[in-house]
């Protein structure tokens, strides 16, 4: 390995960063404009997609699972951290980096996990609209958790190089 | 075995490990020993996709980021202040109102504090407030919205107990009413005795400010309007709200710029996602527990231990009050409401009511020590330390303690409305 | 109950607790304890603890549970052969219903074993009927309808097209805040399901004529029910047949109660004349004709037809 090789990584990652917001600008712009639309049409013009609320509740999923993994990104996770705040600084880094680690094996089982649901989803072969089949909405459980446990491991990198001295308090 | 890695887990949620992460990873714990297919968890976190009240958590909490951007706490406070601003201790009042009306406008996200407390406290303290009283002020009423239409929390309890969010909504307007009103009688009283300063009364001032404020004032309008018509359902209005905001915001306010929306949109999701993905682990944590039948069970022995409602509502209260003092608004709401729902139908508490001390117990949570998420907001921005804040807010925890009783014993302020 | 049974099969249904079904399903339990001598008994998850149907199925095909009870309409998705019976207009009353099952649940569990589950016997919702908060009585007057849609329901889609309604997606809590505030002019559902959920005191019009049948079916996964002895096995099919036919009864005697109930509180009855019905009929015919026959499949649609006409033809009815 190359000592470039952690700076690429990170130019890597800034780019899948960008792309990932501009991916959900659009989304969320689709999603808005969309939604307009099926109101509009039902109310003046009396016609509606069936399949348009299935859409808008997929769309809002794919939207939800792809923040989480930004909020990984940005290390901005709803948790409970009581400890760091009364440990010393050497034990907090130690508890910040068990707490990286077990958060990238989890994200692991929950890929394995979302592997196999999708795998008994396209097996069931439900179709959900415009012969889209739901396996493929679904997709979007392996690829967040897949992310997640790449910016977790990510994380826990980072976290040693920086060293103790590095804790965010 | 199982039982020694989730006590492990439980430290890790302590020592800071992502609270989706240690929900999930017990309910795969358990299921593994159980030895069913670990793909539950996902059949689990897949049920969100069924529940159109997400479309409306996104849309709704798009529309407050948009409103945060722009100029419109500026504009409430001046208009507050145009309103009240001429009453001994009236200054007070328009930080409780403009708090309670932002938060309202915003989904109760979290934002109010960030947005308005920085406009309020210099405000507070030239007008000669006890810094003490405007720290407190400002960090308990960055909640004080939670019970007003369209707020995230509600939805996310309509969510979890699967009861009509327009009810849900109109139970909370007379008890968020009534917080507020609680509050500003004691701040009027904290600045008549601090004989603070005033401001003389013009309607010509009044008129102005009610004319740029109109488009904000007239969005709760757009959104009751929308509900009880019923010409939309409550995901839809969330839609037309983003809409509205947008228009009001690019076109006719222009305070808001195209180039700000990706970092709008960021915000958005990366708040809707991390609140999101511990809704769907603790779907697959609940699946565990409905599985073992674990609620019926406390439900049989709490019903062989507590005979009365009047206890069981009272238990209820110190129960919420202590979860809300050690977990935060969400995690509380997707974790505890399952649990609670079917004890309180065993009762025979009605679900919208329960909502509503949930709610308000929550509410005083955000401002409790050690997971207040008001004391850490207002912390960053006040710079100040929690514990200080904590104690300042202390007397305003008094007041809605006693609030909180009030609520919890008399339905009668949340059903009024619904009935 | 005392003791585990040596099988204890998880049985999940979306009847609340308080439900006649739960009620029979409880005395179903104590026969099949008794008569495998507490080998095979039942654990209940009611209600909606575990989600709604497609949820449940997932759960019965990793295995967290092993039995199930599913409306016709969900098993279709799995069994299209079923759409066959939920065909607009098809039955005019229960006894051509009897007859018909009667004559095909063999092909039915035929088809459901084939596919890795063993159905342990049928009951029903009923009859569904069309109920309105505008009176409707011909076919122009459908247009532009908020209709109360659900997701994955082909054939209800190919009607919403052809009759030019609005389908409005409303989650089950809301219909009823839905129909108040005039977001939906038009639900359907069983009279007791009407009832149950306050829904009548929203409608004002309900339709004379049965739309369609709406069956109930209780599954097993294979798995599970292999491990039963070929005895245990005879003996639980037998009691929940039998069981599962007084719960037709009370369904049926429920349904026709609720039905009285609602006109005596007002709700008023819509009869549509024989011309305008065959209208009615054309359209859902021409509606039918559209879905793809994978998800109505011809044959079995035919074979159900013939056994019906054979049928009225014994009673001397014509068509
Ligand atoms: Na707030
Ligand atoms: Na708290």
């Amino acid at each position: 390995m190359s000592a470039s090789s952690p700076s690429n990584l990170k130019k890597i990652s800034q780019f899948l960063g960008n792309l990932e917001k501009w991916v959900l600008v659009l989304l969320l712009g689709f999603l808005t404009a969309f939604a307009l639309a099926q109101i509009i049409s039902r109310n003046f013009l009396s016609v509606g997609l069936v399949w348009g609320d299935d859409l808008l509740r997929h769309g809002v999923l794919w939207i939800s699972f792809l923040g989480a993994a930004r909020a990984t990104l940005e290390r901005k996770h709803i948790r409970i951290d009581l400890l760091p705040r009364v440990l010393p600084v050497r034990l907090s880094f130690i508890a910040d980096f068990m707490c990286c680690l077990i958060s990238f094996v989890v994200c692991l089982l929950l890929l394995w996990a979302s592997w196999n649901f999708v795998q008994g989803e396209r097996l069931a072969g439900d179709i959900a609209f415009a012969s889209i089949p739901y396996w493929w909405l679904e997709l979007i459980f392996p690829i967040s958790f897949a992310l997640m446990a790449c910016r977790f491991c990510l994380n826990c990198i980072s976290g040693l190089v920086r060293g103790p001295e590095g804790v965010e308090r | 075995m199982k039982i020694v890695l989730t006590l492990l887990l439980i430290v890790a949620a302590i020592s800071g490990a992502p609270l989706f992460v240690v929900i999930s990873a017990v309910a795969l714990l358990w299921f593994y020993f159980m030895g069913i297919d670990l793909s539950i968890v996902i059949i689990e976190m897949y049920r969100l996709a069924s529940n159109p009240l997400l479309i409306a958590l996104l849309f709704f909490a798009f529309a407050g980021y948009i409103l945060a951007e722009s100029d419109a706490g500026k504009r409430l406070v001046k208009l507050s202040t145009a309103i009240f601003g001429c009453v001994r201790g009236g200054l007070a009042v328009v930080a409780l109102i403009s708090c309670a009306f932002f938060t309202a406008l915003t989904g109760a996200s979290g934002i109010t504090i960030v947005a308005l407390g920085g406009l309020l406290l210099p405000a507070l303290l030239e007008d000669r407030y006890p810094e003490d009283f405007s720290l407190g002020l400002l960090t308990s009423s960055g909640s004080l919205g939670l019970l007003f239409p369209p707020s995230l929390p509600m939805i996310i309890y309509g969510v979890v107990a699967s009861v009509s969010i327009p009810q849900l909504f109109l139970a909370g307007l007379i008890p968020g009413l009534f917080l507020i009103v609680l509050l500003s009688v004691y701040s009027m009283y904290k600045g008549v005795r601090g004989e603070c300063k005033i401001i003389s009364f013009s309607s010509r001032e009044l008129l102005d400010t009610a004319r740029e404020t109109v488009w904000e004032i007239l969005l709760p309008v757009v959104v009751f309007g929308g509900i009880y018509s019923g010409f939309l359902a409550v995901s839809e209005v969330a839609v037309v709200t983003v809409v509205y905001v947008l228009l009001v915001a690019l076109l006719i306010n222009r305070d808001v710029k195209l180039s700000q929306m990706p970092t709008i949109v960021g915000k958005t999701v990366v708040m809707i996602g991390s609140i999101i993905i511990i809704l769907g682990a603790a779907l697959a944590f609940n699946s565990l527990l409905v599985d073992q039948q674990v609620p019926s069970k406390i439900l049989i022995w709490i019903q062989g231990h507590v005979e009365s409602k009047f206890v069981f509502l009272l238990i209820l209260n110190i129960f919420l009050l202590l979860v809300g003092c050690l977990l935060d608004v969400y995690s509380a709401l997707v974790i505890v409401a399952p649990l609670i729902v079917p004890l309180a139908q065993g009762y025979d508490i009605n679900l919208l009511h329960l909502g509503i001390i949930f709610l308000t117990n929550l509410q005083i949570g955000y401002s409790t020590p050690p997971i207040g998420m008001n004391l850490f907001i207002a912390s960053l921005r006040f710079e100040k330390s929690v514990l200080r804040l904590s104690a300042a807010s202390l007397p305003f925890l008094g007041i809605l303690l006693v609030a909180l009783l009030i609520i919890t014993f008399v339905p009668g302020l949340s059903l009024l409305l619904v009935r | 109950h005392s003791a585990q049974p040596q099988y204890e099969i998880k049985l999940a249904t979306l009847a609340p607790e308080n439900s006649s079904l739960m009620k029979i399903f409880r005395e179903m339990n104590s026969e099949l304890l008794k008569e495998t001598e507490e080998r095979v008994g039942f654990k209940f998850f009611s209600g909606f603890a575990l989600g709604d149907e497609r949820d449940v199925f997932r759960k019965l095909r990793i295995g967290l549970i092993h039995a199930a009870t599913f409306s016709s309409t969900f098993l279709a998705t799995i069994n299209p052969d079923l759409r066959a019976l939920q065909f607009p207009f098809l039955f005019k009353n229960y006894q051509e219903v009897d007859y018909v099952l009667n004559k095909m649940d063999g092909d039915f569990d035929q088809s459901f074993s084939s596919r890795g589950y063993q159905v342990l016997g049928w009951s029903e919702v009923g009859f569904i009927y069309v109920m309105t908060t505008t009176p409707i009585s011909r076919v122009e007057d459908w247009k532009g309808k908020k209709v109360w849609s659900t997701t994955n329901a082909p054939m209800a889609n190919a009607v919403f097209a052809k009759a030019q309604v609005s389908p409005v997606t409303v989650g089950a809590p809301d219909v009823l805040v839905a129909l108040q505030t005039n977001l939906l002019e038009a639900v359907y559902n069983s009279p007791y399901y009407a009832l149950v959920t306050q829904w009548y005191t929203r409608i004002k019009y309900i339709t004379d004529v049965p739309l369609s049948y709406v069956g109930i079916g209780l599954i097993i996964s294979g798995k599970t029910f292999s491990r039963l002895s070929p005895q245990d096995k005879e003996t639980t099919i037998r009691v929940c047949r039998k069981y599962l036919r007084l719960l037709t009864e009370k369904t049926r005697k429920d349904n026709q109660q609720a039905l009285e109930l609602m006109f005596k509180r007002g709700v008023k009855k819509i009869t549509i004349e024989p011309n305008e019905l065959n209208r009615f009929k054309e359209l859902l015919d021409q509606a039918m004709a559209d879905v793809d026959p994978k998800v109505l499949p011809k044959d079995t649609l035919q074979k159900v037809r013939k056994t019906l006409d054979d049928y009225r033809a014994s009673k001397g009815e014509t068509k």
